[in-house]
């Protein structure tokens, strides 16, 4: 026997539209959103570049008054202005219910980073701050795009993969400092470098290098003439003051 | 021994040329020939070099790559005014013989180690005392106070990348030569700059191009007010080993 779902019953909350001042819409005291300063710029930007496109949500209350539910940043922004609000009937319950799971619920959709793009560099917006928050929407998509991209091996993200550390590559050094003139010349002609002129008076000490490869191949010279130079081995004695 | 030469572009600051000429007295200063009468009188004749109108930076340091024939080239910005020393004191150096000596130093390490870049400090006030935080590291942007030599001397830098074409060199030379000598002793100070300003619009289009040149080898970090005020922000991620600790 199939199990088939029972059919959902959605019901239509919203009672009607109004056009109300929007100072006179009433905070939730549950609202928990906080907006910065960079935000309602923002904000205050598309609203003076396009206006108003949705509406607030609020619901009547037993004084008559409207309580906000969604559109609290607006209702601050522009506390003046007469404003769409969609009027719906919710208890106490339900109203908490939809305060806590409005924005949450858009904030969950993923983005087509291409769609999203294109749509963006299509857009001519002549507000500064429309301006940049087109700009800052971007950025996030596109760090939010690289984060994402940079757990698989999709070889877009690493053009140049030699760019990588190579087996072994490494960069160290140690420093040899000379505290006088005659051991930094003595330094330089033992390898095998040009002491190079000083600057001036010379408060400046001066400097030069060697690569690890070439100082490894003067030592291994030293160590080849020092075993060369190295006496044969004495003669073992036989307790009857001669050799064997 | 090295041969060298030390240019610096300008553009519209004569004004900067006589604290610049106390600083690099031996520095040829390179401008646009309309400007030329602006900067006469500043700069003696044989040390002011003029280049034809030219689009953007990128374009005009090209030029100068070409224009110029010794095998190493040292450039600054005519916005020069001293040199902080990160060690010791913490001094701020202005006497000639001493920026000169530490641009020699530079080169000549780099020269002697067999890299092809160098360049110096980015952070005013680097501390150098955390383990991580050594005088010599092998990875940092190619701007502001650096040199060129062997392959990187005749590196062209990207003309399409206005505001970015630094970073581009700077991953170029890294890719190509594998590590940049940077002396972290030593912080250029160009006095308060904005670097890699470009507009909105071309720091869309240079960060799409330097994403898909480099990949994650980029970090792209702008803030809010990056870009407000239009200002590039990227920073490179690409490890070069040293003691242990990626730089």
């Amino acid at each position: 026997m199939t199990d088939t779902a029972a059919p959902i019953n959605i019901r239509d909350r919203v009672k009607e539209l109004k056009r109300v001042r929007a100072g006179d819409l009433k905070p939730h005291p549950k609202h928990f959103h906080t907006h910065s300063p960079d935000q309602r710029s923002m904000m205050r930007g598309v609203l003076e570049e396009i206006g108003y496109v949705d509406a607030l949500v609020g619901r009547i209350l037993a004084d008559g008054s409207i309580e906000c539910l969604d559109g609290h940043m607006r209702r601050e922004e522009t506390p003046d202005l007469v404003v769409p609000v969609l009027i719906v009937e919710l208890d106490d319950d339900e109203a908490d219910k939809v305060l806590a799971t409005f924005d949450p619920i858009g904030n969950l959709a993923s983005v087509d980073a291409k769609k999203q793009t294109e749509l963006l560099a299509s857009i001519d917006a002549t507000h500064a701050e429309t301006r940049r928050l087109l700009a800052d929407i971007e950025q996030t998509t596109l760090k939010q795009a690289i984060r994402e991209e940079g757990n698989t091996e999709d070889s877009e993200l690493d053009p140049v993969p030699d760019m990588a550390l190579r087996q072994h590559e490494h960069y160290d050094f140690i420093v040899v400092m000379a505290r006088t003139t005659q051991e930094w010349n003595a330094l330089c002609d033992r390898l095998g470098l040009v002491a190079p002129k000083r600057i001036g008076r010379g408060k400046m000490g001066v400097a030069r290098g060697i690569p690890a490869a070439k100082l490894l191949e003067l030592l291994a010279d030293v160590d080849a003439k020092r075993l060369e130079k190295t006496p044969e081995a004495a003669p073992i004695a036989d307790g009857n003051g001669g050799g064997i | 021994m090295l041969d060298y030469e030390i240019i610096v572009p300008s553009h519209k600051r004569p004004f900067n040329m006589p604290l610049l000429r106390s600083l690099l007295p031996t520095a040829t200063i390179c401008v646009d020939e309309r400007e030329a009468a602006a900067y006469r009188g500043l700069v003696p004749a044989s040390k002011l070099l003029l280049h034809p109108p030219l689009q953007g930076r990128p374009a005009v340091a090209n030029w100068m790559s070409n224009a110029t024939k010794r095998p190493i080239l040292i450039q600054l910005d005519d916005d020069f005014v001293g040199v902080r020393s990160l060690i010791g004191s913490k001094r701020f150096i202005t006497d000639p013989d001493e920026i000169l000596q530490i641009l020699e130093n530079a080169a000549q390490l780099t020269q002697d180690l067999g890299l092809t870049a160098f360049t110096f400090c980015r952070v005013a006030n680097h501390v150098m005392v955390d383990v991580k935080n050594r005088p010599f590291i092998a990875v940092s942007p190619v701007c502001a106070a650096f040199g060129l030599m062997g392959k990187a001397r005749y590196r062209r830098f990207d003309t399409e990348l206005d505001g970015r074409a630094d970073t581009d060199f700077t991953m170029r030379t890294l890719l190509e030569d594998r590590a940049v000598f940077v002396d972290r002793r030593f912080y250029f100070d160009f006095g308060p700059t904005m670097f890699g300003n470009c507009t909105p619009d071309q720091y869309r289009k240079t960060t799409r191009e330097l994403r898909a040149r480099y990949g994650k080898w980029l970090k792209m970090s702008a803030s809010k007010s990056a870009t407000k005020t239009a200002t590039a922000r990227m920073s490179i991620a690409v490890p070069r080993r040293n003691n242990g600790a990626l730089h």
